[in-house]
């Protein structure tokens, strides 16, 4: 019962650190769906081809490009992530960089190719097109699912909210035709 | 009590329990109203599994939603998810210990619901990986009383008559989570608009109410319904009443299994053993089939998050209704006979993977939602009964035990199934792996089947143990004598060899009892299983009329039961001093009673003085023995058993020996002798036992064994008597 009650303890303990892992205030939660964007191709697990078109309309958002104007939460570019983890709210596109030590010494990375390697993609057009979709990594699939996820971000380059919206897309895996 | 009495009585206890063999049953609400019982306890326990499922099953859907928000991969996410797996396999364990001592099963249950669904709640609030990972740790450690204590609470709520369908309908709450928590998540996230925050929130809040509306659940006692019924047939049978407690009796505390010595015990019943290795197969057939069903779906018929959440939630009705309409059915059964409810478990099983291995042929959407969902409904029909079967040969205070073991099983089960299929998908494919799923659901409703030819011994095993209590109680109140230490019918196995049958074996208080018998007879594991080094698969050991069958042997060591190991009593390695601090260990950490220990056997042993700092191996055969002995001397036992003291010594040596176990018992210790020499033996005791291949084969005066050449002449002694 001793052994029991020092586990409760530790329990409690962990449990005290580990929750000072969440929010102490409602600023910044989205506790809606942000339906400002809305996809207008592909169709949700359309089966497409290359080159893949998207495309959105998207509702009291200023397209603006990066430092063109004082940043605020309703102007700004779209960040375009393609099976990749999106940044942070509040990061930048350095944070895509981490860890990877010649690029964090470079003031210039992450560029436009830096990222597009890593099928990020930044536009203030409400369409983009993606000339190339990599494989995903360890799926020998036939048909494999994508997922492109579009975050807003400010003039100062930084993500702006939580909110993301994020669409799925079928390609045909030519490397394993 | 006489044998035939015995069996009546058990037949009556077998009938108490709701075995009466006839099938036939009463309407649940006419029981509920005889007995004035209420659909609450039911109601709450299921409420509670449904808010339970909630946190688990927005997690798996909401998964995309959080990693997108919060910049986490999913990898991260999921090294979460598999720590909460952990969390949860090992969460009843704790709760079954919280609950064993006092039934406070309900209140473990409250607790537990407010617990989670607070944390469902703070979900909604995270911000990072860290809090993410506390959450479900947190969630997965809360939920351990849903596994644990739900389904014996419903077993102590309800009479055995109706108890196949209150644990259905359960069961069918329980399974109604699943429905409900995908068409819950659907609602909320597509229709109303709320991100995954929203969700936990709603959920976190609804969750606190259905907890607040399962605030009026009490814990009924343990076995209000069974052992409690069983006691009572006793005692209307003797016309006694509730015995008093005795002055002499040990202390409840003394002997009471502890933790780990019940789950030992539960592991020690063959009907368990067998449905631990059926939960083991079946976690690795239903654990990693949710997982692949869900990739299967999205590859095979491109369902998207919410399709597939209508396809689980279709999934699992099936089984509520399944489970629903089965319940009385199964109650039959279980009137009929347990091994019965058992069969029809695996048959369900076997049918139910067979048709989600078709199901994952079928070339039409159409015809495979059919084939799960009649798969779904029959692995679901397996969940009450299962419930039941396990629960029915178990002591009610230990029922969370056996019910957190069926979770480690299912769990050690589902981990190996995911490593086994993660190499079938690479080999054979998507579908390949849904259908190789087959391979281990079929054994394992084998295995859970053949445990129904277990299972009614267990039960009476269950009832003896029962009814045995009582008996001693009410003969303890009548002021009869109780023997000190008393076996009655000992089974006992190495594996799957069987050295022990039934053997019955008494000793009072400052007695010297002689065991003798041919090599092999089984005279030293009868004094493992009295001294707790070995636990037997049958029968009762019980000291001053309280049983201690399963009770640790450093425990029975401070009841007053020690044993002296033939020919290997000490530590080779150690000195003899050393030896013999080690012995009084066992007093505690009194030092001065060490030492002065430690001094009187030196004293009784001037040739362990002279040799005090020579390692024990170095030591004749005689002097090892001495030392061994001395471990009586410093521990003064109330009960010694002494295994082959004459072994291999000189006949100086043995007489000094002898002369010592003499004092000891003179002293009041009472002594189990083993001997292969009839002559030592027999002129020490004036009680004999002699044991033949497991079995008891004479028990009476010395002198009248001396006199039973049929059983001496086996062994070695003809002149034994002669030399008398």
């Amino acid at each position: 019962m001793v052994r029991l009650r020092g586990a409760l303890c530790v329990t409690l303990g962990l449990a005290i650190f580990g929750l000072s892992g969440c929010a102490t205030s409602l600023a910044g939660l989205d506790f809606r769906t942000d339906k400002r964007l809305s996809f207008i191709e592909p169709h949700s697990r359309e089966q497409v081809k290359l080159p893949v078109h998207l495309a959105w309309t998207m509702k009291d958002f200023t397209p603006a490009a990066p430092g063109s104007q004082p940043p605020t939460k309703t102007a700004g570019y779209f960040a375009i992530f393609v099976d990749h983890t999106a940044i942070k709210p509040g990061q930048s596109m350095r944070a895509v960089a981490h860890g990877d030590s010649f690029c964090e010494s470079n003031p210039k990375c992450p560029d436009r190719g830096y990222l597009a390697e890593r099928q990020i993609y930044t536009t203030t057009a409400t369409s983009y097109v993606l000339h190339n979709v990599l494989p995903i990594t360890n799926n020998d699939e036939h048909v494999q699912l994508h997922a492109a996820v579009i975050v807003l971000m400010d003039t100062a380059g930084n993500r702006i909210g939580e909110s993301s919206w994020e669409i799925d897309f079928r390609t045909v895996n030519e490397s394993d035709t | 009590m006489s044998e035939l009495t015995t069996d009546a009585m058990r037949e009556r206890a077998r009938a108490t329990l709701g075995v009466s063999g006839d099938g036939h049953k009463e309407r649940f609400r006419d029981v509920v109203r005889r007995e004035h019982l209420s659909y609450y306890p039911i109601l709450a326990l299921g409420l509670l599994s449904v808010a339970d499922n909630f946190q688990g099953y927005a997690f798996t859907v909401l998964t995309p939603d959080i990693s997108r928000t919060l910049g986490l991969t999913i990898g991260a996410i999921l090294v979460g998810v598999a720590l909460k797996g952990f969390a949860t396999a090992i969460a009843p364990l704790p709760v079954a210990a919280l609950s064993q001592n006092r039934a406070r099963r309900a209140l473990l249950c409250i607790i537990t619901g407010l617990a989670w669904s607070i944390l469902t709640l703070t979900s909604g609030f995270v911000i990072s990986l860290a809090g993410l990972i506390t959450v479900l740790v947190l969630d997965g450690l809360s939920t351990g009383s849903v596994t644990s204590l739900h389904a014996p609470l419903v077993m102590d709520n309800y009479p055995p008559p109706i108890r196949v369908r209150a644990m259905s309908s359960y069961a069918a709450f329980q399974l109604l989570g699943s429905v409900a928590s995908p068409l819950l998540v659907g609602l909320l996230g597509g229709i109303a608009g709320f991100t995954w925050r929203g969700v936990f929130l709603i959920l976190g809040g609804m969750s606190v109410l259905m907890t607040v509306a399962a605030l009026g659940l009490r814990d009924p006692g343990f076995g209000k319904w069974d052992t409690d019924q069983l006691k009572a047939s006793v005692r209307e049978e003797t016309g006694a009443t509730v015995p008093a407690a005795q002055a002499d009796a040990l202390s409840a505390q003394d002997v009471a299994l502890g933790f780990w010595e019940i789950c030992r015990r539960m592991l020690l019943i063959p009907t368990n053993r067998r449905l631990y290795a059926g939960a083991a197969t079946f976690g690795m057939l239903s654990i990693p089939l949710t997982a692949f069903l869900s990739y299967f779906l999205s590859q095979r018929w491109n369902l998207g998050a919410g399709q597939r959440g209508l396809f689980f939630a279709f999934y699992s009705f099936t089984g509520v209704v399944a489970i629903l309409l089965y319940g009385g059915r199964g109650e039959r059964q279980y009137r009929e006979s347990p091994s019965k409810v058992l069969r029809a478990g695996g048959i369900a099983l076997a049918i139910g993977v067979v048709l989600a291995a078709v199901g994952a042929e079928m070339p039409v959407f159409g015809a495979m939602l059919a084939m799960f969902g009649l798969a779904g409904a029959s692995i679901a029909v397996l969940l009450p009964l299962l419930y039941i079967a396990l629960l029915s040969i178990v002591p009610a205070n230990m029922r969370p035990h056996a019910q957190a073991l069926v979770a480690i099983f299912v769990a050690i089960g589902g981990l190996l199934g995911a490593l086994l299929l993660s190499g079938f998908q690479s080999q054979f494919g998507l579908k390949g792996s849904l259908v190789a799923l087959a391979i281990p659901g079929v054994i394992g409703a084998l295995i859970v089947a053949s445990a129904g030819s277990l299972i009614e011994a267990d039960l009476d095993r269950m009832i003896d143990a029962v009814l045995e209590e009582e008996e001693i109680r009410q003969l303890r109140a009548a002021g009869s004598h109780l023997p000190m230490l008393a076996c009655k019918g000992v089974d006992f196995s190495y594996g799957q060899l069987q050295v022990l049958f039934g053997v019955d074996f008494t000793i009072d208080d400052g007695e010297m009892v002689a065991l003798l018998g041919t090599n092999g007879a089984g005279k030293s594991t009868l004094l493992k299983v009295i001294s707790g080094i070995g636990l037997p698969s049958a029968g009762s050991v019980r000291y001053r009329g309280e049983e201690i069958t399963y009770l640790d042997a450093e425990r029975r060591l401070r009841l007053g039961i020690t044993q002296v190991p033939g020919g290997h009593a000490v530590f080779g390695p150690l000195t003899v001093i050393e030896n013999l601090r080690t012995y009084g260990y066992s007093l505690g950490a009194d030092r001065k009673r060490v030492e002065a220990g430690i001094d009187t056997c030196l004293n009784t042993f001037p040739r362990l003085e002279d040799r005090r700092n020579s390692l024990a191996s170095t030591l004749s055969g005689g002097e090892q023995q001495m030392l061994g002995l001395s471990k009586a001397l410093m521990i003064k036992p109330k009960l010694l058993l002494i295994d082959e003291l004459s072994l291999g010594l000189a006949p100086v040596i043995v007489g000094q020996l002898l002369e010592l176990v003499r004092q000891i018992n003179a002293e009041g210790t009472a002594v189990v002798l083993v001997e292969q020499s009839v002559n030592i033996a027999l002129n020490l005791a004036h009680h004999a036992y002699f044991m033949e291949k497991g079995e008891v084969r004479f028990d009476g005066r010395s002198a009248d064994l001396l006199a039973r050449d049929d059983l001496l002449r086996a062994v070695f002694l003809q002149g034994a008597g002669a030399q008398k």
